[in-house]
C-alpha cells in the first residue's frame, strides 16, 4: 500500500482508464492542508451560496440600514442601497465561480482538438493566424465588445471568456501535438494502424493532458479576473443580482468617504478564489506526474 | 607506470541508501600501452574513468582506492592541482563531440583557451600547433575550420577537432570514453586509426572505454573486462579473446558471433536471458 | 511469388534549409516469402527512409510497392490503416518507441483494438498474453509500464506489439542497435525462431556488418540513397565486388583474433 504515493506502489491505479486516473488525482493521499482548504474555497463557496440560509436577503434593500460598518448584525456592513455586504459576497460566488469554470470547460473542450489537428496544411495555418489575432488583442476589449453584442447574459460571458480563453489551449495542445508527432511511440501508433482522432488522443494528448489541465486551472483563476473586471466596468451581472467586480464598483464611491468594506470584502473573497485556483493548479501539477509514474 | 589504480571503490547515494558502484578495481596502464575497458551498460566502466580523473557527478562518490598517475595521488590532490593535470597530462575525449565543443566560440578561441588554462602562451606558434594537429587528425582544410564553429562540422568531423583538443598540450596520458560510438563504421575506424598514430606511435598511453569488442581487438594491447562494477578479467587481448578464463568474458564474446547460421541453426526454445546467463563453454 | 516487390522508388526530403536531399534515389528489389533480407548502411545511406517508405509511414515520390501482391501505394488512408496489421515494424529505440503513459498490456493489445476483428476484450487480452509469452514475457508484465523495464524487455514488447496481429512482413529496424551485446544475441535468437515458426518476412535494417552476417540470407548494401550491391550475406560479406562494400568491410572490426577478413589496422581503411 502506497502511503506516500511512490512510483509503483498503488495497486488501485493498475487499470488506466481516465476515471481512475481522475479518482487518483482527487483521491492521492498526498493532501496537505493548503490544497484541501483551496479545493474546500472553489467547491464550498457556490455550494454555500446555494444551501446556506442569509442572515439577511442578499438582494433585498434595507433603507434603514446604509452603509452600516461592519457589526453584530452585518457582519461585513452594508453598501450604498442598505444591502448585506456578507450576503452578497456569498451570493456572488454563486454565478462568478461557475461562470469561470464554465467557460474554462468550453475554452477546453474547443481549443484542445483544433490544436490537435491544427498541426499542418492550410487549414492550420489559417487557424494559428486567427488564434494569434486574437492574442494580439487585449482579452478585456474582446470581452467587452462580445457580451455586448450578444446582449449581456451570463451565457453571454461564459462564451466571451470561453473565446477569449480558447486561443492559449489551441497553442498549448498544438506545441504538444507538433513536439509529439516525430515521437518514436506516435509513428509507432500510425504503424499500427491507429486513425489520426485516435492517435491525437490516446498517444499525443495522453502525453500532453497534465500540462493542458494545469492550464486550465490557471485560466479558471484568469477568468475570475476577467468576470471582475467585466462587472467593473458595468458589463455583464445586472445589478441587484451581485457579483464580485460590480460590488467593488458600487463600493468605489463609499471608500472615498472611508467606508472601505464595501469593496474591501467582494476584493477579499475574489483574491482567495484566485488564489485557491492557483494552488489547486500547483498541487495538480505535481499529482499529474505522481500518478502518472505510479506504474 | 603511467597509470595506477588501486582498489578503487565507487558508490553512489541513492534514496534507498549507498550503492556501491565499483567493487575494489585494480588496474594500471603503462607507458606507451592501450588499454581497453569492455563491459556492457550498467557495468560501471564509465564509472571507473570518472572516478580516475574525479568528473564523478554527485551523489557519485569513491569511497576508498588510491589513483597514481605519474606518481602523484590523484584522489589525494587539491582541485586547483588537478586541474593543472586535467587536459595537460592526461587528455579526456567523451563519446559525443559536440557536448565537449563550445557552440558559440570560434574553435581558434576554444584552443586559446585551453593553453591559457595551463599557463601556455596562446602566441602563433600555439595557433600553428592546433592548425597542424587538426591536420594531423585528419581534418582537410584545418585553416578554415578552426576560424569556424563546432556546428559546422560532421560528427566525424566534430569528433576529430575534440582529439586534437585532447593532445594539444601533449599529454602523456590520453583517456577516451566510448570515442566513436556516435560514428559511423568508416569514419570510427579512420578516427580511431588517426588516435592510435597520435597516441602509442608518439610515445603516449591511451585508456579506451567501449562495448565493442571488436575495437578493443584492433587497437588495444590489454583489455579489462568489467561486469557489474568489477573487473571480471584482465590481460593480453589475443589471450583474453581467445581463451577467455571468466564465463562472462566468454558469454559476452560468443554473443559478438553468435554462431549460428540463419539456415541451419538448431531452434532454442526462447526465454528471457536479459542479464547474460553463463553458457556452459561451447 | 515474391511478397515484397519494389520498383524505381524515389524519395527527396527538404532540408529546413531549403536544400533536396535525395533519401532514397531509384531503388528496386523483391523478397520473397519467409526470407530475411538485410539491407546494411551507414548514417544518411537511406535505409531507414526505405523501410518507413515501404510501410507508407513516408510518402514515396513515385516507385511501385506490392506488399502481398497489393499496390500498397494505391490505398487510401482508410484502407491502407485497415491492411497495416499485415505489414509492421520494430524501431531501433525500444523505449522512444512506447507510449509511456500506456500499461504494456495496453500497448500490445491497441494494435488488435485498432484492427477491430479480433473477437472480445478476453479473446484480445488472451491473445496478448500468449504473444508477450512468445517473446519471452510473462503475464507480471501487463500492468507494468514501459519505463521500469530493461532496454531488452522494452525490445520484446515492441516486437509482440508487431507480431500480434499476426502479419506477414516485419520491417526491422535495427532492432538490436541500443541494445547490449549479450541481449542483443538473445533478441537476434528469438526474432530467428520466430521467423521460423510463423513463416514470416524481414527487412533487417542495420549499420552492424557482424548482425546482417549472423542474420540474414541475402545482403542489399546501399550508399547515397542506392543499392550498390545485391546478393547472398555470403558473396556480399565475404568476396564484396564493389568499392564501397570492400571499403565498408575493411573498416569492420570483428571482435576475435581469428576471424576472417580482418585487415591490418591502417593499410586497407582510407584508400580509394
Amino acid at each position: 500500500m502506497s502511503v506516500q504515493g511512490l512510483p509503483g506502489t498503488s495497486p488501485g491505479l493498475r487499470a488506466a482508464g481516465w476515471a481512475q486516473r481522475g479518482r487518483a488525482l482527487v483521491l492521492s493521499r498526498s493532501n496537505n492542508a493548503l490544497t484541501v482548504a483551496a479545493a474546500v474555497v472553489i467547491i464550498g463557496l457556490p455550494l454555500l451560496a446555494l444551501v446556506m440560509p442569509y442572515p439577511h436577503s442578499p438582494l433585498a434593500p434595507n433603507p434603514n440600514a446604509v452603509a452600516v460598518a461592519p457589526n453584530g448584525t452585518y457582519w461585513f456592513g452594508t453598501d450604498g442601497n442598505g444591502m448585506d455586504i456578507f450576503s452578497r459576497t456569498i451570493e456572488a460566488a454563486k454565478l462568478d465561480l461557475p461562470i469561470s469554470l464554465a467557460a474554462t470547460a468550453l475554452a477546453l473542450v474547443v481549443g484542445v482538438p483544433l490544436g490537435l489537428f491544427a498541426t499542418s496544411g492550410r487549414v492550420g495555418d489559417v487557424l494559428m493566424r486567427v488564434v494569434d489575432a486574437f492574442a494580439a488583442l487585449p482579452t478585456i476589449v474582446i470581452a467587452v465588445v462580445g457580451i455586448q453584442l450578444m446582449g449581456g447574459s451570463a451565457l453571454d460571458v461564459v462564451f466571451a471568456i470561453a473565446v477569449v480563453a480558447a486561443p492559449r489551449f489551441v497553442r498549448l495542445s498544438r506545441a504538444a501535438a507538433l513536439s509529439l508527432r516525430s515521437a518514436r511511440y506516435v509513428e509507432a501508433a500510425v504503424a499500427i494502424g491507429c486513425s489520426p482522432l485516435r492517435v491525437a488522443f490516446n498517444h499525443v494528448f495522453r502525453n500532453a493532458y497534465g500540462v493542458v489541465l494545469v492550464q486550465a486551472t490557471l485560466t479558471a483563476a484568469n477568468a475570475l479576473g476577467t468576470i471582475a473586471a467585466l462587472n467593473f466596468l458595468g458589463v455583464g451581472a445586472k445589478p441587484p443580482q451581485p457579483s464580485w467586480g460590480g460590488m467593488i464598483s458600487e463600493g468605489f464611491s463609499m471608500l472615498i468617504r472611508g467606508e472601505w468594506w464595501a469593496s474591501a470584502y467582494p476584493t477579499l473573497a475574489m483574491l482567495l478564489a484566485i488564489g485557491s485556483l492557483n494552488i489547486l493548479a500547483g498541487a495538480l501539477e505535481t499529482r499529474i506526474e505522481r500518478v502518472e509514474r505510479a506504474r | 607506470m603511467s597509470l595506477k589504480v588501486n582498489d578503487l571503490v565507487t558508490e553512489f547515494a541513492t534514496r534507498r541508501g549507498v550503492v556501491e558502484a565499483l567493487h575494489g578495481i585494480s588496474f594500471e596502464v603503462g607507458e606507451n600501452e592501450v588499454v581497453g575497458i569492455v563491459g556492457e551498460s550498467g557495468s560501471g566502466k564509465s564509472t571507473v574513468v570518472r572516478s580516475v580523473i574525479r568528473l564523478l557527478v554527485p551523489p557519485g562518490r569513491v569511497a576508498s582506492g588510491t589513483v597514481e598517475f605519474a606518481g602523484r595521488p590523484l584522489l589525494e590532490l587539491r582541485e586547483s592541482e588537478l586541474r593543472a593535470i586535467r587536459g595537460k597530462d592526461i587528455g579526456f575525449i567523451a563519446q559525443n563531440p559536440f557536448s565537449a565543443l563550445n557552440p558559440v566560440l570560434r574553435l581558434e578561441k576554444q584552443f586559446a583557451n585551453i593553453a591559457k588554462a595551463h599557463g601556455v602562451k596562446a602566441d602563433d606558434g600555439a595557433r600553428r600547433r592546433a592548425v597542424d594537429l587538426l591536420a594531423a587528425t585528419g581534418v582537410s582544410d584545418p585553416e578554415r575550420v578552426i576560424r569556424g564553429y563546432a556546428h559546422e562540422l560532421s560528427g566525424g568531423m566534430a569528433q576529430r577537432v575534440v582529439i586534437a583538443m585532447a593532445l594539444y598540450l601533449n599529454p602523456r596520458l590520453v583517456i577516451a570514453d566510448e570515442p566513436t560510438t556516435a560514428l559511423d563504421l568508416t569514419v570510427q575506424r579512420q578516427v580511431l586509426d588517426t588516435l592510435r598514430r597520435l597516441t602509442v606511435e608518439s610515445g603516449r598511453s591511451m585508456l579506451i572505454v567501449t562495448h565493442d569488442l571488436g575495437v578493443v581487438n584492433a587497437y588495444c594491447q590489454r583489455v579489462l573486462v568489467m561486469y557489474k562494477g568489477s573487473i571480471v578479467e584482465q590481460g593480453r587481448v589475443a589471450e583474453v579473446f581467445t581463451a577467455p578464463q571468466h564465463p562472462y568474458t566468454a558469454s559476452l564474446l560468443s554473443s559478438a558471433s553468435p554462431p549460428i547460421e540463419p539456415a541451419e541453426a538448431e531452434v532454442v526454445p526462447s526465454q528471457p536471458l536479459e542479464v547474460a546467463t553463463w553458457p556452459s563453454s561451447k | 511469388m515474391a511478397i515484397i516487390e519494389v520498383n524505381d522508388l524515389r524519395k527527396t526530403f527538404q532540408t529546413p534549409q531549403g536544400r533536396k536531399v535525395l533519401a532514397v534515389d531509384g531503388v528496386s528489389f523483391s523478397v520473397e516469402a519467409g526470407e530475411c533480407l538485410g539491407i546494411i548502411g551507414e548514417s544518411g545511406s537511406g535505409k531507414s527512409t526505405l523501410g518507413r517508405l515501404l510501410l507508407r509511414l513516408h510518402e514515396a515520390d513515385s516507385g511501385s510497392i506490392l506488399l502481398d501482391g497489393q499496390d500498397i501505394r494505391a490505398l487510401v488512408p482508410r484502407a491502407l490503416r485497415k491492411q497495416r496489421r499485415h505489414w509492421q515494424i520494430v524501431f531501433q529505440e525500444p523505449f522512444a518507441s512506447l507510449n509511456p503513459r500506456l500499461s504494456i498490456q495496453q500497448i500490445v493489445e491497441e494494435p488488435l483494438i485498432v484492427a477491430g476483428t479480433y473477437g472480445s476484450r478476453t479473446e484480445r487480452r488472451e491473445r496478448v498474453a500468449r504473444t508477450l509469452e512468445e517473446v519471452g514475457l510473462s503475464a507480471e508484465f501487463l500492468d507494468r509500464r514501459p519505463a521500469n523495464l530493461s532496454g531488452g524487455q522494452q525490445q520484446r514488447v515492441g516486437i509482440a506489439r508487431s507480431l500480434v496481429t499476426d502479419p506477414s512482413i516485419v520491417v526491422l529496424d535495427e532492432p538490436t542497435a541500443s541494445l547490449d551485446l549479450t541481449i542483443r544475441a538473445s533478441i537476434l535468437r528469438m526474432l530467428g525462431d520466430l521467423q521460423r515458426a510463423r513463416g514470416l518476412t524481414y527487412l533487417f535494417i542495420s549499420h552492424d556488418i557482424e548482425t546482417v552476417r549472423n542474420f540474414c540470407s541475402r545482403v542489399a548494401v546501399m550508399h547515397h540513397g542506392r543499392f550498390v550491391e545485391v546478393g547472398t550475406a555470403r558473396d556480399v560479406l565475404e568476396d564484396p565486388q564493389q568499392p564501397y562494400t570492400q571499403r565498408l568491410m575493411a573498416a569492420a572490426m570483428p571482435p576475435l583474433p581469428f576471424a576472417a577478413s580482418v585487415g591490418t589496422m591502417s593499410t586497407q581503411a582510407g584508400n580509394s
